[in-house]
C-alpha cells in the first residue's frame, strides 16, 4: 500500500513536471501573450480602447448587390464593424468573420439588429460581388460586403490612420497575397471608432464586448462641453417639392437636438445635387431677399427647421429630373458633429406643409 | 524541419510533410518489441504469430495517430481530430500493444522497468493517474500551451501513451507485477472509466463557446465552425470511448468464458490418465 501511494504521488509529481517544462519552453513571448491577455481583461472591454476616438469616415462604396452603399448613412446609429479583408484569405479573415458571426447568431434577434458587420474587399479584382455574396452568406446573412477601387479603399485606411493594402508577387498559378490591416474596428452607435480587435479576439471576448457595445454609453465624468454626436441629433425625413423644369429644388427638414452642447448645420452633400447651398430669408431695405449662408445654429435640446419661408437647403445642378415618390439620402455637416445622414422623399409642392406638420408632429413624441 | 506534430498557424496544406521524430519513436518501439521477442524465443518461447500481428497493428494505428496528416491536423487544426489522437493513442493502441507481447515476454522485461511498473500499474495508482492526466490534458491553458511548441505537443502524445499503457494494464497483464484484476472487478474498473470521463464531455460538449484557441483561432480546414468542431471531439470521446470500453468489457468476459470452460474440462481429459496409472 505504502508503495503505491509513492507510485501515486511520483506519478503526480512526474506529470506535473512535464507540464511545467512544456510550459516553460514556451518562452517569453507566450508569457508576454498571457500578460497582455490579462491587462485586457482588466479593462472594461476585451478589444483595445482607442485613447482617441475618430468619427466614421464618409464614403460610399458599391455594396455585394450593385448599390451604393453610404457607410455614415447606412450604418448610423448602430454599432458598427468594419473589417478590411479578402474572400481568398487562407487564415485571418474567415476565422474573424466566423468568430462574429458564431456569436452573433447566439446574441438576442433585437441586440443583433443593432450590429452591422461591413466586410470592405482589399482584393477588388478578385472579389466580385457575386464571390462577397456567397462568402459572406456563409457566415452570416446580415453581413455586408463593399467594394471600391483599391485608392478608395486605401484613402478609407488612411482615414483611418491604417496601412494600406499591400500585394505579394503573382505565382505561376496566378495567386498572390493581401496585406491588409488585421483588426476589426468597431464604431459604437454615436458614430466614433472607439475599439479595435486585433487577430486573436476570441468568440468569448466578442459576446462579452458586444452586449456592452450596443448600449454603449459616454463614460461617466465626460464634460459638458463635449461635442455633440452624430447619434445625438434626429432628423426628421426630409422633404423636397418637384422642382420646376431643371431649376434647383428645396429641402425642408427637422433636426432635433439631444446634445449637451450648440452645434451649427454649415452645409449638406446628396448624390443627387452638384452643390448644395445653405439658404435664408432676411431683410434688405425694406424687402425680403433669399441669400446664402455660412451656418445655421441648433441649440442643445432646441429642434432646427428648415421649411418653406425660413431656412432650406438648395440643391443645384441636380443630376437628374426629379420626380414625386424618388428617394435618396442627404447628409446634412455639422459644424461640431459631423456628418448626419437623413432620408429624402420627393412630393408634389402642394404636399409640403402637411408633410412638415406631420413630421414635426412625430418629433413631438 | 518540423520532428514532431504542433499547432503552427499557417494555412492547411494537403501537402506532404516529413515528421522524423514520429518515425523514430516508432523504429525504437519496433526495434524494442523484436529485440524483447527474440530474447522471449531464446528463451523457449514460442512462435507468438497472434502477439505479433497484434502489436503490428497497435503500432501502426500509433504511427497513424501521430504523423502527417492526422498529426498535423489533431495539433493545430481540428479539436475533434485531436480527439481521434487521444482515443487511438489513450485507449486503442496500449491494449493492441500490451496483448501483442506475449505472457512469457513479460518474464524478459529489464528487471528495473519492472521494479517501475509494477507500483504504477497496481488498480488504484494506474486508474486515478491516467483519469487526472486525461482531464489535465484537455484543460484549454494546458493545451493551448502544448500544443503550440513540438516538445509541448511531444509531451502530451507521451502522457496519453504512457497513461494508456498503465490504465490497460491490471486489465490485460497480470504477470509479472501481479496486479491483474480478477474479471468483475475489470469490468468495474473499465465502467468508472466513463462515469470518470463524464465532465470532460460535458465540458466539450456544452460549452457556449470554443475553449481551445488553438482550434478557434486556427486557419479554417473545412466549413465546420470551431465549435461544432469542439462538440464533435466531446461526443466522441463519449460515444466511441464507450463503444471501445464495451468492446473491452466483452473481451474480458470472452476470455473469462473460455478459462472456465478450459477448467471445467482438464479434469475430465485429466481423469482416464490418472486412472490407467494404480500408483496414484
Amino acid at each position: 500500500m505504502k508503495r503505491s501511494r509513492a507510485a501515486l504521488a511520483a506519478l503526480l509529481l512526474a506529470g506535473g513536471t512535464v507540464l511545467w517544462v512544456g510550459l516553460r519552453a514556451v518562452g517569453p513571448e507566450a508569457q508576454a501573450q498571457r500578460d497582455a491577455r490579462r491587462a485586457m481583461e482588466a479593462r472594461e472591454y476585451r478589444g483595445a480602447e482607442l485613447p482617441d476616438p475618430m468619427p466614421k469616415p464618409a464614403f460610399t462604396l458599391t455594396d455585394m448587390y450593385g448599390h451604393p452603399f453610404d457607410f455614415v448613412a447606412e450604418t448610423d446609429g448602430r454599432l458598427t464593424l468594419l473589417f478590411f479583408g479578402f474572400t481568398n484569405c487562407p487564415d485571418i479573415c474567415p476565422v474573424h468573420m466566423a468568430n462574429i458571426a458564431a456569436v452573433l447568431k447566439d446574441l438576442p434577434q433585437p441586440v443583433q439588429q443593432q450590429i452591422r458587420v461591413v466586410f470592405i474587399s482589399a482584393d477588388p479584382d478578385r472579389d466580385t460581388p457575386e464571390k462577397l455574396q456567397q462568402w459572406l452568406g456563409v457566415f452570416h446573412p446580415s453581413f455586408i460586403g463593399l467594394r471600391g477601387s483599391i485608392e478608395e479603399v486605401n484613402d478609407i485606411l488612411a482615414e483611418l490612420r491604417l496601412p494600406p493594402v499591400v500585394f505579394g508577387e503573382v505565382d505561376e498559378r496566378g495567386n498572390y497575397s493581401v496585406g491588409h490591416a488585421a483588426q476589426i474596428l468597431a464604431f459604437t452607435p454615436d458614430g466614433y471608432l472607439r475599439l479595435m480587435y486585433p487577430f486573436g479576439t476570441r468568440q468569448a471576448d466578442w459576446a462579452v464586448d458586444l452586449l456592452k457595445l450596443t448600449s454603449w454609453e459616454p463614460p461617466a465624468g465626460a464634460p459638458a462641453d463635449a461635442p455633440p454626436r452624430p447619434s445625438q441629433l434626429r432628423p426628421s425625413m426630409a422633404y423636397v417639392p418637384v422642382p420646376a423644369g431643371e431649376g434647383p429644388a428645396a429641402l425642408y427638414i427637422t433636426v432635433a437636438s439631444r446634445a449637451a452642447a450648440p452645434d451649427t448645420l454649415v452645409g449638406a452633400h446628396t448624390r443627387v445635387a452638384g452643390r448644395v447651398e445653405l439658404h435664408g430669408h432676411a431683410e434688405r431695405d425694406g424687402t425680403m431677399i433669399m441669400e446664402r449662408l455660412d451656418g445655421v445654429p441648433v441649440q442643445p435640446g432646441d429642434s432646427l427647421r428648415l421649411m418653406p419661408g425660413g431656412y432650406h437647403l438648395m440643391l443645384h445642378d441636380l443630376t437628374h429630373r426629379l420626380a414625386a415618390g424618388d428617394t435618396f439620402t442627404v447628409e446634412l455637416e455639422f459644424r461640431r458633429a459631423g456628418r448626419v445622414a437623413a432620408r429624402s422623399v420627393v412630393i408634389p409642392y402642394s404636399a409640403v406643409e402637411r408633410m412638415l406638420s406631420a413630421s414635426e408632429r412625430q418629433e413631438g413624441h | 524541419m518540423q520532428w514532431w506534430c504542433s499547432a503552427q498557424g499557417e494555412p492547411w496544406t494537403w501537402a506532404w510533410q516529413a515528421y522524423p521524430g514520429v518515425w523514430l519513436f516508432i523504429g525504437i518501439i519496433a526495434t524494442g518489441y523484436a529485440r524483447l521477442l527474440r530474447r522471449t524465443r531464446a528463451a523457449g518461447g514460442g512462435a507468438f504469430r497472434s502477439s505479433i500481428a497484434l502489436f503490428a497493428t497497435g503500432l501502426l494505428l500509433l504511427w497513424l495517430s501521430l504523423d502527417w496528416p492526422i498529426g498535423a491536423i489533431g495539433a493545430g487544426y481540428l479539436a475533434s481530430v485531436h480527439m481521434v489522437q487521444f482515443l487511438l493513442m489513450g485507449l486503442i493502441v496500449p491494449p493492441l500493444l500490451l496483448y501483442g507481447i506475449p505472457e512469457q515476454a513479460y518474464e524478459q522485461l529489464p528487471p528495473r522497468l519492472l521494479a517501475v511498473l509494477t507500483p504504477v500499474t497496481r488498480p488504484v495508482v494506474a486508474f486515478t493517474s491516467f483519469n487526472l492526466m486525461v482531464i489535465l490534458t484537455h484543460l484549454p491553458p494546458v493545451v493551448d500551451t502544448l500544443m503550440a511548441t513540438q516538445l509541448g505537443s511531444f509531451a502530451i502524445d507521451m502522457l496519453w501513451l504512457g497513461g494508456g499503457i498503465i490504465f490497460w494494464w491490471p486489465v490485460c497483464v497480470g504477470t509479472p507485477g501481479g496486479s491483474q484484476l480478477r474479471e468483475l472487478a475489470k469490468v468495474g474498473y473499465l465502467g468508472l472509466y466513463l462515469i470518470a470521463m463524464k465532465p470532460v464531455f460535458i465540458y466539450l460538449t456544452f460549452s457556449r463557446f470554443p475553449q481551445y484557441a488553438t482550434y478557434e483561432l486556427a486557419p479554417r480546414i473545412s466549413n465546420i465552425s470551431a465549435r461544432a468542431d469542439q462538440q464533435m471531439a466531446g461526443l466522441m470521446m463519449e460515444v466511441v470511448g464507450m463503444i471501445i470500453i464495451l468492446l473491452a468489457v466483452g473481451a474480458v468476459f470472452l476470455r473469462w468464458s473460455a478459462r472456465e470452460a478450459r477448467a471445467e474440462t482438464a479434469p475430465v481429459q485429466a481423469a482416464p490418465a490418472a486412472l490407467a496409472d494404480p500408483q496414484r
